[in-house]
């Protein structure tokens, strides 16, 4: 992910500015909706939508939990449009109607959306240095000098930033999963 | 959206468990939780296993934000015209589906879009009533009164050292001049057609739905902030954690917070006192048999008028606020809860000629419409009919 510019803001306090709830929710919707339809394009024209239509009605919200509901609700309503009128998917298609789209199925979705979702942030939010190094490891799984080289800093910069990501990441995630995800991929 | 807000609360448990920060009674709600289901065990697991997660996270980086967020702007930018249409009945069809299932008699309403721009009055009916505006009387501490929609913006009066100011916009305003020596109370009602925003002098905001009334001190001292409401309120307390803020409501309850955002609906004609979290934390007394509750965002606790306390764990929110943002919102609402949200705005009397009316409405309409428009809606959609006499409105 690169360093996010500037967006066009619209003029709301900032938690509830377009811009920002885009930041905080829109990869972990698309993540929710592509569970949901299995289709990854898809899934991102739905989220966008979602997005647009939000904005246009912005004025009506006056918390972020309602903007969420709203976010989660929007996408899940055009998800189940997709699966019942158009059967995209052929694994979908195969099962009987919507009998795999309980409100459970729905509702373990979103759960699976937040948590991965806040996770990503938190990795998403360290300082850019050691956040390039962090993810050419972690989602690149590249080597130490692969880094290095890609980067253009030496190897030691590479450890350096590493050793500072795992501490500013254990302030937001403490040393549950993450780090353990970390040492599994020999970090 | 109900089961949604849980969805959401188990999240951030999870994430509190990933984090270590999670309390001995969150703890509990977690393992219930996990107890409860298979599924939920299994979903847990799936999250906590680095495997597995990492294959999840990689596909958020695979994700273009930036081409997303340029087709998002270019199309928010554009005056409303189409797009929330499309996306809206999507909702009421699926919502439609839903109650079906249910067993529900559900009938769909016309859909308005609420509307930034004046409602123009076309046509009026012979027989009309215009919606409730901004309209409240103020009494100040030594009895005089200030009928508010007609004052003219600027100071009103001075409460000891606290300055009343009306502003521009119709709100009200206590601004503290310094310690008080005194404490003087104010109390500001609304008639029914009527509503109110005020900022109190410690700087929590309020806003008073129809036919209410707040009392509360012109400049708040001593060790706790306290305020009386009869009717229904939304609160977005000040924080400061060493006064808390107390509501009496309607001597029936008493609403403990430290700072956060909520809704008391207490008029005596609806069957309980609801209390509605938002944001932060509340503690809800019913003062009749001195049961608490501790609310979390997104719940609501019942107080009967027999003392008891409910939580409903998954109140319909956008419901809840909906007069707060100029809107009737009917969520499975019959026809009889709809009539005494009418009776509140519009100023109205309500009378049956038949029995029953148990037919449940889902929709969203403006409260800037004048009556007539909202009686056309309910009876496209179901079999009851609305005869206007004046105030009087009879239900055949």
């Amino acid at each position: 992910m690169s360093e996010l510019p500037i967006g066009v803001l619209d003029g709301k306090p900032n938690a509830f500015d377009t811009r920002n709830l885009f930041d905080l929710y829109y990869t972990r919707l698309c993540y929710f909706a592509h569970k949901l339809i299995g289709n990854k394009e898809a899934s991102e024209d739905i989220v966008q939508d979602a997005f647009v239509a939000y904005w246009k009605k912005s004025a009506d919200f006056d918390n972020e939990l309602s903007i969420k509901s709203f976010l989660y609700l929007t996408v899940k309503n055009a998800c189940l449009n997709v699966i019942r009128h158009e059967q995209v998917v052929k694994r979908f298609a195969e099962s009987n109607e919507d009998s795999g789209y309980t409100e459970e199925k729905i509702t373990e979705n979103i759960i699976r959306s937040e948590v991965a979702g806040e996770i990503h942030s938190a990795i998403a939010t360290l300082p850019k240095g050691c956040r390039q190094v962090l993810e050419l490891a972690y989602f690149g799984e590249l080597k130490n000098d692969e880094i290095a080289e890609q980067l253009q800093i030496s190897i030691n910069t590479v450890k350096t930033q590493k050793a500072r990501a795992l501490q500013l990441l254990r302030l937001k995630l403490d040393v549950g999963t993450l780090i353990l995800v970390l040492a599994a991929t020999g970090f | 959206m109900n089961q949604q807000n849980e969805a959401f609360q188990q999240s951030q448990f999870i994430l509190k468990h990933l984090r270590g920060e999670l309390s001995m009674a969150e703890k509990n709600e977690l393992d219930a939780w996990l107890g409860s289901n298979d599924n939920n065990r299994i979903l847990f697991e799936e999250l906590t296993n680095e495997v597995l997660l990492k294959k999840e996270l990689q596909f958020f980086d695979s994700i273009e934000t930036e081409t997303a967020w340029q087709k998002i702007a270019a199309q928010g930018k554009k005056p409303a015209t189409i797009v929330p249409i499309k996306t809206n009945r999507r909702w009421w069809y699926a919502a439609a589906a839903v109650l079906l299932l249910g067993g529900f008699l559900t009938y769909r309403l016309a859909f308005q879009q609420p509307d930034k721009t004046p409602i123009v009055k076309t046509t009026p009916e012979k027989n009309d009533v215009a919606p409730g505006g901004n309209k409240a009387i103020l009494t100040l501490a030594d009895g005089s009164t200030i009928i508010l929609d007609n004052a003219a913006n600027g100071n009103l009066a001075e409460q000891g050292n606290t300055k009343v100011i009306k502003l521009d916009d119709g709100q009200l305003a206590y601004n503290a001049g310094g310690i008080g020596s005194e404490v003087v109370y104010n109390t500001i009602s609304t008639p029914r057609g009527g509503q109110y925003q005020l900022t109190l002098a410690d700087g929590t905001k309020v806003w008073l739905n129809a036919a209410s009334t707040l009392r509360f001190p012109a400049t708040f001292s001593g060790t706790e902030r306290k305020v009386e409401l009869t009717g229904e309120g939304y609160f977005e307390v000040a924080k400061n954690a060493a006064m808390p803020f107390k509501i009496d409501v309607a001597g029936k309850g008493e609403v403990e917070v430290l700072g956060t955002h909520f809704n008391i609906n207490s008029y005596n004609n609806e069957p309980a006192i609801n209390t509605t979290l938002i944001e932060g934390s509340v503690k809800v007394t019913g003062l009749t048999l001195g049961k608490t509750v501790v609310l979390m965002p997104g719940q609501q606790t019942q107080l009967s008028g027999t003392g008891d306390i409910s939580i409903n764990r998954n109140p319909d929110i956008e419901s809840v606020l909906a007069w707060k943002n100029e809107k009737f919102v009917f969520q499975n609402t019959d026809l009889k809860s709809i009539m005494r949200q009418l009776e509140r705005w519009y100023d109205i009397s309500v009378s049956y000629e038949g029995n029953g009316y148990t037919d449940e409405y889902v929709g969203i309409i403006s409260r800037n419409v004048n009556i007539s428009q909202i009686l056309k809606m309910l009876e496209k959609t179901s079999e009851a009919r609305f005869q206007i006499n004046g105030k009087n409105i009879i239900v055949k």
